[in-house]
């Protein structure tokens, strides 16, 4: 049914066809990215909220300009397995919504990305849990990507820890977490879609639980110096602490909510269709 | 009393539904507040979410271009309706394989979607309808506290109405570009206007919550256009239905249709 | 009612019926149920063990369906019919008699010519009977189509499917006068489908005669019945 053929934006082309012409004129390699309105170590804007699916025990809704993801936590609940567990089991799966990046064929067999993320996150949030309080129970993590705008590990690691706290599941901290992009000379913070497709550049992602000053989760992705690999880590470690002062931030003021919503229960939303 | 309301479900709404009022405070007849809104998600050509109380769903809309076959044109549709019921939803669903309940939503959406009666040309990529566009739905549910019909083909008519296509440009004959900047809508020539009804013994709730769909006995679903022809009409359970019952919930649903016509339409104007 | 179809029947004539039961020896229950090109065999297993106990229920017994295909796998479009039959049995069979059991129907289609979600009904009906599964009473389907003249055809082939306005799946009881199981489909004003009620009503009350009929046969010994086509009148 469908011919082989690939499809392009005209733009793309027109911006082709200037970059040969410029590359004929001086002939250097470097990749030069331009930020809009936000330096290379500046986050943009974060939005979350908790407590947004009714149906799971515990959700989380963030925002990171156009990247949005929703996490949800069914848990801690019976095993449906009659395996003898020590400690409660902890399963974590991410998905992409078909339409949440803009590739012009969406491949539905290719969930490879998908399996190593959720590991990666399953990973980064393992140790702050305190999974042997919950003997014989699961506790599952689920994520869905909505929109895909670069930095997606960063934001469904704090949603799922979010979601989690709004679980009302134990935990040592909260995991918060922060990647960059490094080319040659430049450590980008908080990479778009655009700049995370880059060729050549090296991804370093980190997570940790700023309470105890411990590292849950190192990746990184590429080669680089060490130098450049100490500076983008210690980078990252520092954002890392901004996005937990947002998380608790954000955690105070939905129990805050809770409680008020808890003092006035009136729900007058209903309409009348008569 | 919420020991009371896990142990024994039905006598519990039973004590309500004999004074005509259900546990969250709403009469029988009365429907959730309902809010769309479209354009969301940037990287889909079309997007819309909808929210009935608590029942969210996002739907995105993905495009492709294909060259069509020649075989059989007149039975060809060029949009796909997915409904997705995943965990995330409620954990009645598991992530392996997709509920059944899914795939008859599916089959429904996807046949209310030819009742829209887009005009094929519309999907032309060049002039002359060699090359197509192709359009898949999707339809995520992220939020589930019952309804999920109503919820899901309000999000497709205004999903499908937020819908923008790039110009197709053919160069060379085999260079497929697409231009971003020269952007259309489709021609959508109909509305569908959906209200879904849970009966349980003798009480009919308009817009069940996800309790109520379950100690339900039957569930009704009616959509009609802005003619108040019947486009879908699905009923079943334990129990059957008169007709007068039929009647009545028709009648309900026509007092909406101003209302969601309103609000389908103030949803595209940002 | 002067024009007539493709086929030479009039608009309210249905195809005739013809039957056979038991024709499974493994089965507790089968019936074939055949209308001209469309041909639907039904076997039922039950009540027997759940074989899921997760989906085990306490106070009644699991009705599960499967619907195969004559061609191809099954795809969602078979899921739906599926749960359309299976909430329609449901409302007939006795289900609380046989607590955490299950009660298994399972279809073949050997030709699909239209109409085959009543005819999966009307084959279940008589498997059901010929199993000894209690019920309630009897249930018989009916599909109805809606041309663009307006005109209704009942009991429509796969070709006067594809071509109509919208399609309407009915089941009736035989114990009220109410509408069990409904599906419609396609664009249809809503005075047309009030019209046609008593219409369906009619037809699926003629349906539930003659499995009256083919049970009394086969109480007499005879496995197979049939009988010409019936008109409808309203």
């Amino acid at each position: 049914m469908r011919g082989s053929f690939r499809l392009f934006y005209i733009q793309k082309k027109k911006e082709q066809q200037k970059n040969e012409q410029n590359e004929n004129k001086n002939n250097n390699n470097s990749i030069d990215i331009q930020r809009n309105n936000r330096s290379d170590e500046q986050f943009r804007q974060i939005f979350l909220k908790s407590g947004i699916v009714s149906q799971a025990s515990g959700s989380c809704y963030i925002e990171i300009e156009k990247t949005k993801v929703l996490c949800s936590v069914h848990g801690p609940r019976a095993s449906h397995k009659t395996e003898e567990f020590v400690a409660a089991k902890f399963n974590c799966e991410l998905k992409y919504t078909t339409f949440s990046s803009s590739v012009d064929k969406y491949d539905y067999t290719e969930n490879n990305k998908e399996k190593d993320q959720s590991l990666i996150i399953r990973e980064a949030l393992i140790g702050s849990v305190r999974l042997e309080k919950y003997p014989k129970t699961v506790i599952d993590i689920y994520i869905l990507v909505l929109n895909d705008d670069g930095n997606v590990m960063v934001a469904s690691i704090t949603a799922a820890s979010m979601a989690l706290a709004d679980a009302g599941v134990e935990m040592y901290d909260m995991v918060a977490s922060c990647s960059s992009v490094c080319t040659k000379d430049r450590i980008l913070l908080d990479p778009s879609y655009q700049e995370e497709s880059l060729p050549n550049t090296t991804n370093i992602l980190v997570a940790k639980m700023p309470a105890l000053n411990q590292v849950t989760q190192l990746v990184q992705s590429g080669d680089l110096s060490y130098n450049t690999v100490i500076e983008a880590v210690d980078l990252n470690i520092d954002g890392c602490d901004k996005i937990y002062s947002i998380m608790k931030q954000n955690l105070i003021d939905s129990l805050e909510k809770q409680l008020k919503d808890k003092d006035n229960n009136n729900n007058n939303n209903n309409m009348d269709i008569k | 009393m919420e020991a009371f309301q896990k142990i024994h479900p039905l006598e519990f709404y039973r004590k309500f539904l004999q004074r005509s009022v259900r546990p969250d405070g709403r009469s029988l007849n009365d429907i959730r507040k309902t809010s769309i809104s479209t354009g969301a998600i940037t990287t889909a050509c079309g997007s819309s979410f909808v929210k009935i109380g608590n029942t969210s769903v996002i739907c995105g809309i993905r495009s492709e271009v294909g060259i069509p076959s020649f075989e059989n044109t007149d039975q060809q549709t060029n949009i796909f309706v997915n409904l997705e019921l995943g965990p995330i939803c409620s954990n009645i669903y598991s992530s392996t394989k997709p509920s059944e309940q899914a795939m008859s939503l599916s089959s429904k959406l996807n046949s209310l979607v030819k009742r829209l009666d887009i005009p094929k040309e519309d999907f032309y990529f060049d002039q002359e309808g060699k090359v197509l566009w192709y359009l898949y739905v999707d339809i995520y549910c992220l939020d589930y506290d019952g309804n999920i019909m109503d919820a899901s083909i309000l999000a497709l008519i205004s999903s499908l109405k937020n819908v923008k296509l790039p110009r197709g440009i053919i160069e060379n004959t085999n260079e497929y570009y697409k231009d971003t900047e020269q952007l259309r809508s489709l021609q959508i020539n109909h509305y569908l206007f959906p209200l879904s009804f849970s009966i349980i013994e003798d009480f009919i709730l308009s817009d069940p919550s996800n309790q109520e769909e379950q100690l339900s006995t039957s569930n009704l679903t009616i959509t009609l256009n802005e003619n108040f022809e019947i486009c879908l009409l699905s009923y079943s359970g334990i129990k059957p239905i008169s007709e007068t019952i039929l009647q009545e919930s028709f009648e309900k649903l026509k007092n909406r249709i101003e209302y969601l016509k309103s609000l389908i339409d103030s949803a595209q104007e940002h | 009612m002067t024009n007539t179809r493709n086929d030479g029947r009039l608009n309210n004539q249905i195809r005739a019926f013809e039957s056979e039961q038991s024709l499974l020896n493994k089965a507790d229950g089968s019936a074939r149920f055949t209308q001209n090109k469309s041909s639907v065999l039904a076997a039922v297993y039950g009540p027997i063990e759940v074989k899921n106990s997760r989906k085990q229920k306490i106070l009644k017994s699991l009705i599960e369906v499967s619907f195969t295909p004559s061609v191809g796998n099954t795809t969602y479009l078979d899921k739906e019919k599926e749960l359309l039959i299976k909430n329609a049995l449901e409302s007939i069979i006795l289900t609380t008699l046989h607590p955490r059991t299950q009660i298994s129907i399972i279809f073949q289609v050997f030709s699909d010519d239209g109409s085959i979600i009543s005819c999966a009904i009307n084959a279940a009906c008589l498997a059901l009977l010929d199993a000894g599964i209690e019920m309630q009473g009897l249930i018989g389907s009916v599909t109805l189509c809606y041309n663009h003249d307006k005109s209704i055809y009942l009991d429509p082939t796969a070709q006067e499917e594809k071509e109509c306005k919208s399609l309407s799946v009915i089941a009736y009881g035989s114990q009220s006068s109410q509408i069990i199981m409904n599906k419609t489909e396609g664009t249809l004003s809503m005075d047309l489908y009030f019209k046609s009620l008593p219409l369906s009503k009619e037809a699926c009350d003629k349906v539930i005669s003659y499995i009256k009929l083919a049970v009394k046969n086969r109480i007499m010994g005879t496995i197979s019945t049939n009988t010409t086509s019936t008109t409808i009148e309203s």
